[in-house]
């Protein structure tokens, strides 16, 4: 009965400490970003791993789900003839929650994931200890960048996949299902808000300082050769995936 | 095709997603460019459940404008609308939402006086049918439509009692064994009458021949009559075809003068026709209120901040002159901790030298005009004293600002060699106290640093006044 609670117990306290930990790092970083030196080539080169690189990824993500969106709603709407609505549907899903969600969850699996492996590897073959010896803070040579890189991209990121989305949705409804064009085009338009576009936005920013922040953070705290490398990087993508979607129902709840 | 550099790559991201953003907040934030355009008219109703901003207004399901504002006024909802400046809504006309569908969405529908149902063609009509248009600003008499779904279904569900109140009386008198032994004397009494009728047709068959004989008879003695006064009757027609020739010689007359008044001959002609004198009031009144309106309408914002830039501070005071919504002008001093260099070199053995550089603080100032096209701005000018351009995005309803400024494109300073590029993003907190943090200087490694800042910003009335006094040549 006790071991039960001793483990019960343990367990508790491990999660408390890793959520510290986190915000720890999360404090540590910030630090860091506001204080020079700043290494400018590295983001750019943080900026084309994470951002350029997963265009393909995330647009094919996007405008799978837009046009998934347009077909199934065609099918409960029609039911009761308001098959003027999908336009409306998709674009009010794609730019408050699909966009920045799916181009988090995508960017945490891609990019996220080697992030972690990256740093990973430079942790248990001691790289980065022998960096803090030559005066240079792994902190802002390797964490800002990919910080700062990965918060900036997927804001883009989730630019680019909404319009996709949307515009899939669009083939679907006009073209394949053979809804009115205007109708289409003007229910979206009426019923999308600005603030609508900015709320998925801020979305994206917070989602991608988790990616950027869980990928470092499994990275730097990496143990025991190469298996831990794999599980460095399992873990970094569970947890940015989680958190993505845990904070996805605050920040919808939040920005109401 | 040459290979294209991370930085390349990542600046045509950020370009492309920056134009697609920009592209679509525009396409869904219904812009109107400039200042709004149209004239407002608005319409008390009782209630607007269902209408919101941006809602519709439309005459005869054509829109031709917006919702631009619901307020609460005396218990009753105003309704202010923005109308598209070619079209003139008559007087007498009437204002009345709509649904569009079953579900759809409430519009508000202004109704011609030549539509309006609840008038009958004659006198009421003449009645409320005033000539001319709505001025701008003037309010529009509103009516409950009637094809208001919740009184529709009320309309119905009366109707439907009704119906089931006459068959259940129907079913009393009917059902009741009284009741049907009435009915069958009722159909009694039918059957008798029917009798009576066919007995009196009968009769007339036989007795026909000399009602029409009588009738010829007549028909003789009045041709007689008509033969005597034949000449009599002929000068009469004479006399009223004479009088009706005068009397349309007397009309063309009168429409003769009349036309001539309109033309404008003559003196009554002058009065009545000539609107130059109406012209040179109206343009001499314009002009004077287009003057005063520019000064009422023109907003100065003084601003002062602190951004505190670890481990220098930078402040900032501001003056923004706003002569309408979307142009303004923007004066602003700084002191800057990189102000002024001095650059020594010290030869220490020929052919090698060692390049230091000190700094001073130092005021500069910025001179920028600024063009504002929906949330978006782009301002051009000086910046700490050196050419710039910046631009500006404001979300939120204007709360917050997204700016980035570039500017002291080709310096000779050692850890400055790119151009100084600043990315702030700042907050209202209230109406005058505001919040910022952003980068500045990020593409150089060496001077980039994030800061923090906060600051006032208000609108300065007085000053405005200051202003308006000088006289500024048109």
């Amino acid at each position: 009965m006790t071991r039960l609670l001793e483990i019960l117990g343990r367990k508790t306290l491990d999660v408390v400490t890793e959520i510290g930990r986190v915000l720890m790092f999360l404090g540590q970083t910030l630090r860091a970003t506001i204080s020079g030196p700043f290494y400018v080539r590295n983001l750019f080169k943080q900026m084309e791993q994470i951002g350029v690189n997963s265009i393909p990824v995330v647009l094919t993500t996007a405008l799978s789900t837009g046009m998934v969106l347009a077909l199934q709603s065609y099918t409960g709407f029609k039911r009761f003839g308001a098959e003027s609505l999908i336009g409306t549907v998709v674009s009010l899903s794609m730019t408050r929650e699909l966009g920045p969600v799916l181009t988090g969850l995508m960017v945490a699996g891609r990019a996220g994931a080697s992030m972690a492996a990256e740093l990973g590897t430079m942790k248990v073959t001691e790289q980065i200890d022998a960096m803090e010896t030559l005066a240079t803070s792994p902190m802002k040579y390797l964490v800002v960048p990919r910080f700062v890189a990965s918060t900036i991209m997927m804001f883009f990121l989730t630019v680019l996949g909404m319009l996709i989305g949307i515009s899939g949705g669009y083939f679907v409804g006009v073209k394949v299902l053979g809804t009115n064009p205007v109708t289409y085009v003007n229910q979206s338009i009426d019923n999308t808000e600005v603030s609508d576009i900015w709320y998925g936005l801020i979305k994206a920013l917070v989602f991608g300082a988790v990616v950027g922040l869980i990928g470092c953070y499994k990275g730097f705290n990496t143990e025991g050769g190469a298996e831990g490398v794999g599980k460095a990087t399992t873990g970094a993508v569970v947890v940015s995936c989680m958190l993505i979607l845990i904070l996805d129902y605050f920040l919808s709840a939040l920005l109401w | 095709m040459a290979k294209l550099s991370a930085e390349a790559k990542v600046g045509l991201l950020v370009i492309v997603g920056s134009i697609t953003l920009l592209i679509m907040t525009f396409m869904v934030g219904k812009y109107e460019f400039g200042e709004a355009k149209g004239y407002t008219l608005s319409a008390l109703f009782d209630s607007v459940a269902g209408l919101d901003e941006k809602s519709s207004v439309r005459m005869a399901g054509v829109k031709i404008g917006v919702v631009e504002r619901v307020e609460l006024s005396d218990s009753r909802a105003r309704v202010i609308m923005r109308l598209d400046p070619d079209t003139k809504i008559k007087r007498g006309s009437e204002a009345t939402i709509k649904t569009m569908g079953l579900l759809g969405e409430k519009f508000v529908e202004l109704v011609p006086p030549d539509r309006r149902s609840d008038l009958s063609e004659g006198s009421a009509l003449g009645a409320v049918e005033k000539s001319g248009y709505f001025q701008p600003d003037e309010t529009i008499p509103a009516t409950v439509s009637p094809s208001d779904i919740d009184k529709l279904v009320n309309q119905l569900s009366g109707i439907a009692g009704d119906i089931k109140q006459v068959t259940g009386s129907l079913r009393q008198v009917l059902g009741t064994e009284a009741g049907a032994r009435s009915m069958d004397d009722i159909l009694h009494d039918l059957r008798d009458t029917m009798a009576n009728i066919k007995e009196f047709s009968i009769t007339l068959q036989g007795d026909g021949s000399e009602l029409v004989m009588r009738l010829n008879e007549l028909a003789g003695s009045l041709n007689a009559v008509v033969g005597e006064n034949r000449d009599n009757l002929k000068v009469s027609m004479e006399n009223i075809r004479e009088a009706s020739r005068n009397a349309e010689l007397a009309l063309a007359s009168i429409e003769s003068v009349a036309r001539k008044v309109d033309r404008g001959e003559g003196t009554l002609g002058k009065l009545v026709s000539d609107d130059s004198m109406y012209t040179s009031i109206d343009s001499a009144a314009k002009g004077i209120s287009d003057y005063t309106s520019r000064i009422e309408r023109m907003q100065t914002v003084v601003g002062f901040r602190t951004e505190y830039m670890f481990p220098k501070s930078k402040s900032y005071f501001s003056l923004e002159l706003k002569p309408v919504k979307d142009k303004y002008y923007i004066f602003e001093m700084t002191n800057d901790p990189y102000g002024k260099y001095q650059r020594t070199t010290i030869t220490t053995t020929p052919g090698s030298s060692v390049t230091t550089e000190t700094y001073e603080d130092r005021f500069k100032f910025s001179l920028m005009f600024a063009k504002r096209w929906g949330d978006a701005a782009l301002r051009v000018g000086l910046i700490e004293s050196t050419g710039g351009i910046g631009g500006d995005y404001f979300l939120f309803s204007d709360k917050m600002k997204v700016s980035v400024d570039a500017w002291n494109f080709n310096s000779r300073e050692l850890d400055n060699t790119n151009a100084h590029v600043k990315a702030t993003a700042s907050y209202m907190l209230g109406n005058t106290l505001f919040v910022n943090g952003g980068m500045d200087n990020f593409l150089n490694s060496k001077r980039s640093a994030g800061f923090v800042g906060i600051g006032l910003r208000f609108n300065d009335e007085d000053l405005k006044y200051l202003i308006g006094s000088v006289p500024i040549p048109k």
